[in-house]
């Protein structure tokens, strides 16, 4: 069985959205992280300090057809509800032991 | 040894302000005594070991402790043992507090014995008790810390409105030696354990945030309460000498440090014996995490030893001096002046300060850092002093006139800008009035005030302390608004796959 | 619904780099110079292996973990960048290392996921083990990869997603996890994975997850002893 690694990245406080519409699918078992990403924002004048805004990372595994359904999930999950979006790259796994 | 390179270049950092201004203006403006300054020079020597040393120290048993006590507080499941369990932390860490026994005694003294000194430190550290229960309650029923703050400070300033004008700064004053330097760490991992395991994500967090600031409002309440109390007469005005430790520098480092050593062992004990405790009843451990522990808590037993002696020995006369010799220039723009570059210069070596911002760049995976929150206090507490040296200089201007529209400012901020910075705001306040600001800040608003006539000691410089946990309120939030409007244009994104393809 | 396929020959690779803590936003910045949009940084801690550090407790150093996502091609030119202007070519400056994405999805413009065209290969020299496990088990997952000779590793604090498990005064509590990242060759790391599920009792429900991702390229590894590993990750 051939499983991927999908590595959602979105801004902060989303995270809660990848995690239903995952459940929806019934991948549970999701991971995580708090990070930061590079500094986007508008050079303007304000002091112009850099802005690394904070992000969450969520790590789900899953085999094709779930990553398809969950990512579809995920586009209408967020084309519905949210103004922003994130990304989400999607690693072959080797070998999994679970 | 990369790991001692960059353990060094941060002590540097956190001393070398201080040491290279005290000298320049000793060879320059303010020529001190030579015993004082080679005091000085050796204390700041002893400072550069003491400060990396403990905050190593408290990164490796105070924090982990508080992260564990939480965790078995929230696994309990019982709100009632959270709240109470909390609460009676809080109180543990305050009653310990050698600044706030030195306090206690201070007021004492200016009121001629009418003020108890015994009843005041069980006050404060009910007070602090109950806040961080109530602190633990918020966090857990999602109460937004602007609501929370904007509650407490209507009542502070209810009771404000019958209190003494001196007690006043007498209150802010509790509240800015009651977070210590081992209590901040403690309650800080308390308030962010408890709150990273009981997330919800629907609603805008503060991740634990702003427990110091609601702890602090505790021992303000407590001594207004206890002012409204006491008959008492006029504040005299005449301190007890501070402990100044004089004779040749070895009698001095003795006698500091056998007297912090006694001290510092009394303010650790309560926290590793009753985690002993709890660790043998509940959590067991591998013994090498246990170990972990214990080496760290020497660690900060040793650090904080050597920091409070080198603080001991020489800051204080120093700072005093500087000050009474600055203001016998008799420009009140010179003192403003020196006043804020002793602000700006004190911060980076308070190490509570490092640990509150070291704590928020770890929760934010570093998106506000630690460095920017420093600078920001720095500012600040810049300004807090400029408006003290001004206070003392002017003599219509009273403490309330600068206080009270702060506050106001503060907590109109606190419904604009994002919630976290609400709390590190809050938190900075409570952090950046601490050790080195009675040690190095006060001394030289009370040489200062030596001098002056019409200042009086005793009003002025309790002030000071007041005003330095105001303004990072002010400053910390002024960075959120910063934040919150360089993030806002972030929603245009061009199409990622375009970009590459140009590139290729 | 059918997914996209990119153009043939178009592909996109991860680039994963470890540095100690404080170089993160320049390396940040770095990405920002190359035009890369996707760039994520988060904390992570490493061990030193070194037993006089460990028994006075410091041997712990705190890390960076940067994601970036670049052009498959540019990967070796911009490796190349990378340890010029971060000196990886030196021990104990950091490692980077490239895995092949087998798809990518922008969320709020893609429909759904753009899936790389050709084959992915099966045989790698390097393999990254990636774990998940319970708070407080990262340690041990470290200390049986040092038993079996792998010194490297680095710890990241991370939460599971909340289930009926974890239930707290009424509110639904994320349990705290760590993962752990390891970058080794892949004969090992197929070592490594055996001994690990065997220790941790992986196959029972619910002790953790582990899993192997193929590497590229990487940067920045140095050989210890003539074992397979790193001096210092």
């Amino acid at each position: 069985m051939n499983y991927f690694m999908n590595i959602v990245v979105v801004p902060l406080g989303y995270a809660d959205k990848v995690i239903t519409a995952a459940n929806e699918v019934g991948a549970t078992g999701a991971t995580i992280l708090r990070a930061r990403g590079a500094d986007h924002s508008a050079k303007e004048g304000l002091f112009s300090i850099k802005i690394e805004p904070e992000e969450e990372i969520v790590l789900i595994i899953a085999t094709k057809e779930v990553t398809d359904t969950i990512c579809n999930k995920i586009h209408e999950e967020f084309e519905k509800n949210s103004k922003r979006g994130g990304s989400i790259y999607i690693l072959p796994v080797q070998d999994l032991e679970e | 040894m990369g790991l001692l390179v960059s353990k060094l270049e941060e002590a540097l950092f956190s001393i070398l302000p201080i040491t290279i201004t005290i000298l320049i203006l000793h060879f320059t403006l303010t020529p001190l005594d030579t015993e004082i300054v080679a005091k000085f020079i050796f204390g700041a020597l002893l400072m550069i070991i003491g400060i990396p040393l403990f905050l190593l120290g408290i990164d490796l048993s105070i924090t982990p402790i508080g992260e564990q006590i939480s965790e078995v507080l929230v696994k309990s499941n019982k709100l009632w043992l959270i709240l109470l369990g909390g609460g009676f932390f809080g109180f543990i860490v305050t009653v310990a507090e050698p600044d706030l026994h030195i306090l206690a005694d201070q007021v004492k003294a200016i009121t001629s014995g009418h003020f108890n000194s015994n009843l005041m430190i069980l006050l404060v550290s009910a007070g602090v008790g109950a806040l961080v229960s109530f602190g633990i309650f918020r966090i857990l029923k999602n109460i937004r810390l602007n609501r929370f703050m904007t509650v407490v400070y209507l009542i502070i300033l209810a009771l404000g409105i019958f209190t003494q004008p001196d007690f006043l700064a007498i209150a802010f004053d509790a509240s800015g030696n009651t977070t210590g330097a081992v209590s901040v760490p403690f309650i800080l991992a308390l308030a962010v354990g408890i709150s990273v395991m009981t997330r919800s994500n629907e609603i805008e967090e503060n991740d634990g945030f702003g427990m110091l600031g609601i702890a602090s409002t505790g021992a303000i309440v407590a001594v207004m309460i206890q002012g409204l109390l006491t008959a008492t007469g006029p504040i005299s005005g005449s301190l007890p000498t501070a402990k100044i430790v004089t004779g040749s520098v070895f009698h001095s480092i003795w006698t500091a440090i056998a007297e912090n050593g006694t001290d510092t062992f009394f303010v650790l004990m309560p926290i590793l014996i009753i985690y002993v405790v709890i660790e043998l009843i509940w959590i067991r451990q591998p013994l090498y995490k246990l170990k972990r522990i214990f080496v760290g808590s020497a660690y900060t037993y040793i650090g904080f030893v050597i920091f409070l002696t080198g603080i001991n020995i020489g800051f204080l006369q120093a700072s005093r001096q500087v000050g009474y010799q600055v203001a016998a220039f008799g420009k009140p723009w010179l003192l403003v002046l020196i006043g804020m570059v002793f602000g700006v210069i004190t911060i980076p070596a308070e190490p509570s300060v490092h640990v509150l911002t070291r704590q928020i760049e770890d929760n934010t995976a570093g998106s506000i850092k630690a460095l920017r929150v420093m600078l920001t206090l720095c500012l600040g507490v810049a300004a807090a002093v400029g408006l003290s040296m001004l206070r003392i200089s002017i003599p219509g201007l009273q403490l309330w006139h600068i206080l009270l529209p702060g506050m106001v400012i503060a907590i109109i901020l606190s419904y604009i800008v994002p919630d976290i910075f609400v709390g590190i705001a809050y938190d900075s306040g409570g952090v950046a009035a601490g050790t080195m600001t009675s040690v190095f800040i006060l001394p030289f608003a009370q040489g200062a005030a030596e001098f002056i006539p019409g200042a009086d000691i005793v009003r002025d410089s309790f002030g000071i302390i007041a005003l330095v946990a105001m303004t990072p309120l002010v400053a910390v939030q002024l960075l959120g608004l910063i934040y919150k409007l360089k993030t806002r244009p972030l929603l245009s994104e061009v199409s990622e796959m375009d970009e590459y393809m140009e590139e290729i | 619904m059918a997914s996209h396929i990119l153009p043939n020959g178009i592909s996109y690779s991860l680039l994963t780099i470890i540095v100690n803590r404080g170089k993160g936003s320049k390396i940040l910045g770095f990405a920002r110079e190359i035009g890369a949009r996707d760039a994520s940084c988060f904390f992570g801690k490493g061990t030193i292996n070194n037993n006089v550090l460990k028994m006075i407790e410091l041997n712990e150093v705190a890390k960076e973990i940067i994601l970036i996502v670049v052009p498959g091609e540019s990967e070796t030119k911009i490796l190349e960048q990378l340890k010029e202007k971060f000196h990886f070519d030196r021990p104990n400056q950091g490692i980077a290392f490239t895995m092949p994405l087998a798809g990518i999805l922008k969320i709020k413009q893609d429909t759904s996921i753009k899936w790389k065209n050709s084959s992915l290969s099966n045989q790698w020299d390097y393999t990254a083990l990636f774990l998940v496990v319970d708070k407080g088990k990262g340690e041990s997952v470290i200390q049986i990869s040092q038993e079996a000779g792998y010194y490297g590793g680095t710890i990241i604090k991370a939460r599971g997603s909340a289930s009926n498990l974890n239930i707290v005064l009424n509110m639904i509590v994320e349990p705290e996890k760590e993962a752990v990242l390891m970058l080794m060759k892949s004969k090992s790391a197929h070592q490594l994975a055996m001994l690990l599920r065997e220790e941790l009792h992986l196959e029972q429900p619910n002790t953790g997850i582990l899993v192997k991702l193929g590497v590229n390229k990487t940067i920045g590894l140095f050989q210890d002893d003539g074992k397979d590993g790193e001096a210092e990750q």
